[in-house]
């Protein structure tokens, strides 16, 4: 097969590979985590897309906070996450989960979102299907500075 | 709930016999285990299951006749009380047929396994030696994937589109997929087997663990007993070296930390040779 004709079939498997993974528009995509036990739902699009998991020399500076920990309340940083999810768009700041599971995809109907956010801003909703509590990066972050973390710089 | 897949689009390099053997070792270790069987020869569903199938197995979950059943109901127990299979069967080369074209098909195994019960702390994939909807799903599902590399010159390409393929799923999912390459069937009395390794560490070391499975023939004793190798010999060298690598995927040692010399240089065990 000659370069070219080699670059367009990747092309098209690419192509193929895109349409077989496309959401589709009524869908977002969530990240499963395990955190204290508790299964949790990430927006997918929340998640930088670096390499995640246990690889945390390809993480950069970051600082990690064990979402546990944001769960029970009390928000603690760790120096070596036990499983690093770096969060999109807010480069000093990332999540210690226990595990990080699959991503799946769900439509917005099926999430049992929030109406009133008093305590645990963080919560925005539960995706029953799953049993996974729907965080808010935006207010786990809000919930770590209101207690005095700072993220890397 | 860790969720690994074992995969390489070349066949007879160990995938089943490295997912068996994974979920046997972390059964045995006290972990809820699924291994789900994506492969349409089912050949390690005929290695752990009878063979009249009680359910649709896997199948199921790309939408048959009816509706979608939940993944728990299809789950069927093995001889390890801890290990649970969602099986193969005939139905699984259809759906490839019928769905490899449709948009959006690439994630109905993940949707599916996310509803597992949160009781269940690890599952393995076991993947088909072709790139379809099924490998796909495996892929896109994946947390991480283990590719076995048989230890001669061939697999090598194969490994080279292995790579290629996770690059592109990635790129799809905007993610890179953390994959591990293992490998496997090694017999170190041959040359081309002593070179392949070498050019495995020299040319594919992004992602090589740095310890080799050896060619044993104890775990074709196990598949023809139907037993899990970490039951049927659980002293065998290349469960030894297994146990090695799920200590090294579990994070339990370094990742890159060289197994020990012994597990590298021992003899091969062949006892149809040494008989």
């Amino acid at each position: 097969m000659t370069p070219g004709a080699d670059h367009a079939a990747g092309d098209a498997l690419q192509r193929y590979l895109d349409a077989l993974l496309d959401p589709g528009s009524a869908d977002t995509e969530y990240q499963l985590l395990r955190a204290g036990s508790v299964r949790v739902a990430l927006a997918a699009s929340a998640v930088a897309p670096e390499a995640t998991g246990g690889d945390q020399a390809a993480q950069g500076a970051r600082c990690w906070l064990d979402l546990a920990s944001v769960l029970r309340g009390q928000p603690v940083t760790v120096a070596s996450p036990v499983v690093a999810v770096p969060l999109a768009g807010v480069p000093g700041w990332g999540l210690s989960v226990e595990a990080q599971e699959t991503l799946v995809q769900v439509a917005d109907q099926a999430v049992t979102w929030r109406k009133q956010r008093g305590g645990r801003r963080w919560l925005a909703g539960l995706i029953e299907q799953f049993g996974a509590v729907v965080i808010d990066p935006a207010a786990v972050i809000e919930e770590a500075e209101g207690h005095g973390i700072q993220g890397a710089v | 709930m860790n969720l690994w897949a074992v995969a390489n689009q070349k066949g007879g390099v160990g995938k089943t016999t490295t997912a068996v053997i994974l979920a046997g070792l972390l059964a045995e270790r006290g972990a809820r285990v699924v291994l789900v069987d994506l492969d349409p020869h089912a050949s390690a569903s005929a290695w752990l299951l009878p063979a009249a199938a009680s359910c649709e197995g896997v199948a199921a979950l790309f939408g048959g006749d009816g509706e979608m059943p939940e993944v728990a109901c299809l789950l069927e127990p093995t001889v390890q009380p801890q290990l649970q299979i969602l099986r193969a069967t005939p139905a699984l080369a259809a759906v490839e047929r019928r769905l490899a074209t449709q948009a959006g098909m690439g994630r109905v195994l993940a949707n599916a396994l996310g509803a597992l019960p949160a009781v269940i702390d690890h599952v393995i994939l076991d993947c088909p030696p072709t790139l379809g909807l099924l490998l796909v799903n495996a892929l896109a599902a994946a947390e991480r994937v283990i590719v076995p590399v048989q230890t001669e010159p061939l697999a090598l390409e194969g490994l080279r589109r292995m790579q290629a393929t996770l690059e592109m799923i990635g790129r799809s999912q905007g993610r890179v997929i953390d994959h591990w390459t293992v490998p496997t069937l090694y017999d170190q009395r041959t040359r081309a087997a002593r070179e392949v390794l070498a050019q495995l560490r020299t040319e594919f070391a992004d992602g090589l663990w740095p310890g080799v499975i050896p060619v044993d023939t104890r775990l074709r004793d196990a598949s023809l007993a139907g037993e899990l190798p970490s039951r049927f010999c659980p002293r065998s060298r290349a469960l030894g070296v297994y146990r090695s690598l799920l200590a090294a995927l579990l994070g339990e040692r370094p990742r890159d930390a060289a197994v020990s010399w012994e597990e590298e240089h021992a003899e091969p065990i062949d006892e149809e040779v040494a008989a």
